[in-house]
């Protein structure tokens, strides 16, 4: 869970250390100290060559149907592993879909949750309730899978997919589609409930910077409660809030079990809200352990290293927007 | 107030999610708690009887090994980043690759060690789980370190400097021993992150229906009977699917409860 560092920091987040400023101890511990420098130096080696290795290995292992498939691979649709004809497109618009309607739902919930919890209620009450929606991220994606796949599938498929394909569908093409339970919707909403706790926690923090000062000259001039939040405090917290949200779509972005579990499963692009399919992740982890050739591998590896570049691009995008948006102190995530 | 009110609801179905997946897991899964639940190996398919205990060794396994390699490599490159930085490009693309690979799909690491271990040695393993599970942990490990090693102020290692400690002495000695609550905390909640990951292990330690017959064997781990369960089609499946479940919830949930309520103090707020 993020929370916040007490020291200042410079501006590229390196707090310049103490003990590097000052020069090396004499004698008998100097060799200790070098012992003790080169020690964690080679951790910190170790960790970086694993994390280049992990690159390379997926540019290795797509690296086949990189060259057999290129850019057709990204934009084209058939999924064939008989005819070993792969085209990812529905997986990327999938794992697109999957998030941002898990985004729409979550972000705006979440938000308002944040709300609640740190301008409307009582002071008391107001750490048991985070705590209880923090709980929701102890929560594996297994278990969400699980309480998808066998309580909100059937739910869903029994009332909830009926009413819309009798009421919305004849007019609304994207919900004329017949209720399997799982799919896109289900998924969705699995996912929705994942993101929630992460967007309540980063956006609190988010809404708790905002110095009472300002809220208090607010107060002073006249506003109601509300007024205060809307005027001053959202936009206070925005760029904040705008980084939750960029950091919860890209952990949506690689969310697999609970999607694997609930999405159904499909090749073919999404046309109702009812479609089963796949994201990059879930088809991966469904279909890497029945791989019948090397080509089929390599596709499914080609699909990892997409999902690796898109997770690592909202991620990036999310860590630089909140540094340079965060103000004199340092707001971690 | 129409504001405040929608505020006031989103509160609630966020709650009430919370309470409808809890209640399902308690009203489902309590009846498959049992002492067979924890001593037995799975049944045969569909019959009742069975248990998870093979599950539950392998996650104790992989737990293991996933911690001998993430906590050590992360609580260092975390020293590293707090004490022994500077302003050096190496210290800013170091924190530049633990805030990447933070955010990287866990699948990612599978696939590595498929790779690198799995295919090579042509077999499954607890050992690639648990590898694959430990470099999950350590960029979660790192940040916690770092974190938690920043927030010990500078007095401490100027006193410690000023009374002649070498630099290693004073990191090992005066700024590891004060933030240990925090280093403890945060290598338990990565492990429980990291125990709850499955996708990983479906590439590398694949699961089993007995025990381990060795460390270079498929091994199963509790998240990966949950997978399997659920998607089955029998009922005492998904009643031990729900146990399961509800088993791991608890003890995370738990384990969490207590290392709050044993670290108070560790938090900076801002009024």
């Amino acid at each position: 869970m993020p929370h916040r560092t007490s020291q200042t920091e410079t501006p590229n987040g390196a707090s310049v250390s103490l003990l590097r400023k000052l020069p090396t101890s004499r004698g008998r511990s100097d060799r200790a100290d070098q012992l003790f420098h080169t020690l964690i130096i080679a951790m910190v080696w170790i960790v970086l060559a694993t994390f280049a290795a992990v690159f390379l290995v997926l540019i290795e292992g797509a690296w086949p149907a990189v060259r057999r498939f290129g850019v057709s691979f990204i934009v084209g649709t058939g999924w064939d592993p008989v005819h070993l004809t792969f085209g990812a497109l529905p997986f990327i618009v999938g794992t697109i879909v999957v998030a941002l309607g898990a985004m729409i739902l979550a972000g705006g919930i979440g938000l308002l949750t944040a709300i609640c919890v740190t301008e409307l209620l009582p002071r008391w009450l107001q750490a048991p309730v985070a705590y209880l929606i923090e709980l929701l991220a102890f929560i594996p994606s297994v278990v969400y899978g699980l309480f998808g796949l066998l309580v909100l599938a059937p739910f869903l498929q029994a009332t909830v997919q009926p009413w819309l394909l009798e009421h919305l569908g004849p007019r609304f093409e994207i919900f004329n589609g017949p209720p399997y339970g799982v799919g896109y919707l289900c998924a969705i909403l699995i996912l929705a409930i994942m993101l929630v706790p992460l967007i309540v926690a980063l956006s609190r923090e988010a809404l708790l910077l905002v110095p009472i000062s300002q809220k208090s000259g607010a107060l002073a001039l006249g506003a109601t409660p509300w007024e205060i939040v809307w005027h001053i405090t959202l936009p206070y917290a925005r760029n904040g809030i705008l980084g939750a949200m960029t950091l919860a779509l890209g952990r949506a972005l690689g969310e697999t079990m609970a999607v694997a579990m609930t999405i159904g499963g499909g090749y073919r692009l999404p046309t109702t809200v009812m479609d089963q399919g796949y994201t990059l992740a879930s088809v991966i982890a469904n279909e890497f352990n029945e791989v019948s050739s090397d080509t089929y591998l390599s596709a499914l590896i080609y699909c990892g290293l997409i999902l690796f570049v898109l997770a690592v691009g909202v991620n990036s995008l999310a860590y630089f927007s909140l540094r340079r948006l965060a103000g004199a102190r340092g707001f971690r995530a | 107030m129409l504001g405040f009110g929608s505020t006031l609801a989103a509160t609630l179905l966020s709650l009430g999610a919370l309470f409808s997946i809890l209640s399902y897991l308690v009203i489902h899964g309590i009846g498959a708690i049992n002492w067979a639940f924890f001593v037995n190996e799975p049944a045969a398919v569909g019959e009742a009887g069975g248990g998870i205990a093979p599950s539950l060794l392998g996650t104790a396994i992989l737990v293991t090994i996933a911690s001998l390699v993430g906590v050590p490599l992360g609580a260092g490159v975390g020293i590293y980043l707090s004490e022994l930085a500077g302003d050096t490009r190496f210290a800013r693309f170091t924190r530049l690759a633990i805030n990447t690979f933070i955010g990287v799909p866990s699948i990612v690491a599978g696939i590595f060690v498929y790779f690198i271990l799995v295919k090579p040695t042509n077999t499954f393993s607890a050992v690639a789980g648990g590898l694959a599970l430990g470099i999950i942990m350590i960029p979660i490990m790192a940040r916690t370190a770092e974190d938690v090693l920043r927030l010990v102020p500078d007095t401490l290692r100027e006193a410690a400097l000023a009374l002649g400690a070498p630099r290693w002495r004073v990191t090992m000695g005066v700024v590891l021993p004060a933030a240990r609550a925090g280093v403890i905390t945060g290598s338990v909640l990565a492990v429980a992150r990291v125990a709850g990951e499955t996708a990983p292990l479906i590439l590398t330690a694949l699961g089993n229906e007995y025990y381990p017959s060795g460390l270079f064997y498929p091994v199963d781990e509790i998240t990966l009977r949950i997978l399997k369960y659920a998607r089955g089609p029998y009922d005492v499946w998904h009643e031990q699917a729900y146990g399961a479940a509800l088993l791991l919830v608890f003890g995370v949930a738990l384990g969490s409860l207590l290392l709050r309520v044993t670290t108070r103090g560790y938090d900076v707020r801002n009024d």
